[in-house]
């Protein structure tokens, strides 16, 4: 009896090999990999080509596939280019402010979220924690705008009654806090999302290795530092990998401060969308190639992240 | 340990242990109590936007405009409210927009997710995992084009200021749907498909009937986050759009200019006007969210453990 049914099990899977050879899957497979490729794949060789052309776009005879090479005429620019250089310092210190304390303080809410277990209000952290990331960018940058606003902001008024003195700062008026400012609405945007990578992490980590470390004598602070940390290891470099695309922030700033009081806030990305889409002839090329530059140091300190994850690891 | 070892602790040990585990129970309560003050404050300092935000759409003129505003209105209005809502302001407009976009977009993506997953997963043909992995590798890939190339090739199809165009755009972010649908399929018993097989089914009636039920959680996923991303995209939808008729909302509420000829004469503040419509565009949103927590959980769970 099971013999037959193992032979007709056999048979069928035969007849499936047969019938369902090779077209239906290409048919099945064609709609996404089309897709994909146009829109998502496609950009990314333009791109590089478009670095170096000399392509504006409102100048159609600039704008074929081939035409207007200049070999590196962008990048020579470039380096003389006193504005790219100042918005790149503005991207590297619109980073060097966000991404640590973004990775601190998720790492710690996540901590905190995960030490007081499950039930309702457990539940309302997690949603409340998590909410600014799904907002839209727009929507919660221009409300921030309003609460940094200095006539009719509630932050000032907040941080008075904190503090007990009148605060009146210049959130998005003075250049020194510009910047931080936009640094702010990033981090209550986005830490969210690296806290829940954490706390899901911590989630699937075996109660047991706590408990036997607990029965070790170990305190709560051990545990973190020999269970906790290097169990997240994984999680950790998939939130620097993710964190990539913080360098070139253009929404937060667009949204703000446009750039910002005398050009403090004009970040690489939002100095790159504006050559390209705002300013004079569209000048995508030289976009592209100052694009392109930043993608080659993404890709970079990416690479040097995974190698000195790895080196850890050994 | 026998009755007589334990007799042979001297009563002042014995009470020194309880004394030390009663004060390590209560330094764990107030552990407890001060992580719970924390996210508290934590808590309620990421609420504090939504709350000012919400509380600014039903603040009359006078006091949105106040020296010292207060966080909760002293007086409520509607007035905002209505002249969002009504059909005099654009709002309507960019939510039908939005409401196009956005399910367009998921639609599209779940569509040539489900059926390049069940592809890769249950049907076997040449080089089917070469293309798997090209599709997730080239996910990998820095985006140096970026939105320029895509912007000459959307022009170059006539897909630019169009609803098609942005659609089509969205629903092309495919690589993490395509990996959650073939992991679903993946999970589904053969003993399932073998048996709609012997009873004579084709490839894709086993989809619509077997695999799909079964995968649905995937789809969920799917929709949910591409539903978050496409409602609140800003930098692609607007770069993409000239017309203002064809914005979304979540595009629209940042040229808010034309709307100050109305407010003169329907006693109403950009301020509040304004905090309603950003309101509006968020609504959605946390509606989905707060709803539907656990299915984004699940799916950032199921996203980094399996990768």
């Amino acid at each position: 009896m099971s013999s037959s049914l193992s032979t007709l099990v056999r048979e069928v899977r035969a007849l499936r090999a047969q019938r369902w050879g090779n077209k239906m899957g290409y048919l099945l497979i064609l709609p996404a990999f089309l897709l994909y490729l146009v829109f998502d794949t496609w950009p990314i060789f333009r791109g590089v080509l478009m670095a170096f052309q000399n392509y504006r776009f409102l100048i159609p005879e600039t704008t074929g596939l081939f035409s207007s090479f200049n070999g590196l005429q962008n990048y020579v620019e470039m380096v003389h280019d006193a504005r790219f250089w100042a918005s790149l310092w503005t991207s590297v210190r619109f980073t060097l402010m966000l991404f640590p304390i973004d990775l601190v303080l998720s790492f710690v809410v996540a901590l905190l979220i995960a030490s007081l277990g499950e039930g309702p209000l457990v539940s309302f952290h997690r949603v409340a924690v998590y909410l600014p990331v799904v907002l839209p960018i727009a929507a919660a940058m221009l409300v921030w705008g309003q609460l940094y606003d200095e006539q009719f902001g509630y932050l000032n008024v907040l941080l008075s009654g904190l503090l007990g003195t009148k605060v009146h700062i210049r959130w998005l008026s003075s250049i020194e806090w510009a910047l931080p400012s936009c640094v702010l609405a990033s981090l209550w945007k986005g830490f969210g999302y690296n806290a829940m990578l954490f706390l899901i992490g911590m989630y699937n980590i075996n109660r047991e290795l706590y408990e036997a470390a607990a029965l070790d004598g170990a305190g709560r602070f051990k545990q973190m530092w020999y269970i906790t940390i290097p169990l997240l290891k994984p999680i950790f470099t998939l939130v620097l990998v993710l964190s990539a695309g913080i360098w070139s922030a253009t929404e937060q700033v667009m949204l703000l401060t446009n750039g910002g009081p005398a050009e403090s806030t004009m970040t690489l990305g939002l100095y790159l969308y504006r050559v390209a889409f705002t300013w004079g002839d569209m000048r995508m090329g030289y976009a592209a190639a100052m694009n392109l530059v930043v993608g080659l140091i993404s890709m970079g300190m990416a690479a040097l992240v995974f190698k000195l994850m790895r080196s850890e690891r050994a | 340990m026998n009755a007589s070892t334990q007799m042979e602790i001297p009563l002042a040990e014995r009470r020194l242990e309880f004394g030390r585990r009663w004060l390590l129970r209560i330094r764990a309560r107030l552990g407890r109590l001060v992580a719970h003050a924390v996210m508290l404050v934590v808590s309620l300092a990421c609420l504090l936007p939504l709350i000012w935000i919400t509380s600014s759409s039903f603040k009359p003129k006078q006091e949105l405009y106040a020296a010292i505003p207060s966080l909760f209105p002293r007086q409520w209005t509607l007035l905002n409210w209505e002249w969002c809502i009504s059909i005099m302001g654009p709002v309507l407009n960019y939510l039908k927009n939005s409401c196009i976009i956005t399910f367009g977009g998921m639609g599209v993506q779940i569509a040539a997710a489900t059926l390049a997953g069940f592809a890769f997963a249950r049907l076997e043909f040449k080089g089917r995992d070469l293309l798997f992995y090209l599709l997730l590798g080239l996910m990998f890939l820095p985006r140096a084009g970026g939105l320029m190339a895509a912007y000459e090739m959307m022009h170059f199809l006539h897909l630019r200021n169009s609803y098609l165009g942005l659609i089509l755009a969205h629903g092309a972010s495919l690589s993490v749907p395509v990996f959650i649908m073939r992991q679903s399929f993946l999970a589904i018993p053969r003993e399932l498909e073998d048996s709609a097989v012997i009873d004579g089914a084709s490839t894709l009636q086993l989809l619509w009937h077997i695999a799909l039920p079964m995968g649905s959680a995937g789809v969920v996923i799917i929709a949910i986050f591409a539903f978050v991303a496409i409602w609140g995209d800003y930098l692609f939808t607007w770069t993409m759009l000239d017309s203002q008729k064809l914005y979304t909302v979540a595009v629209g509420i940042t040229s808010t200019i034309g709307w100050s000829a109305e407010f003169q004469r329907h006693q109403i503040s950009t301020y509040g006007a304004n905090s309603a419509a950003y309101l509006i565009s968020m609504l959605p949103v946390i509606i989905v969210f707060v709803a539907l927590q656990r299915w984004f959980i699940r799916g950032l769970t199921e996203g980094i453990l399996k990768l």
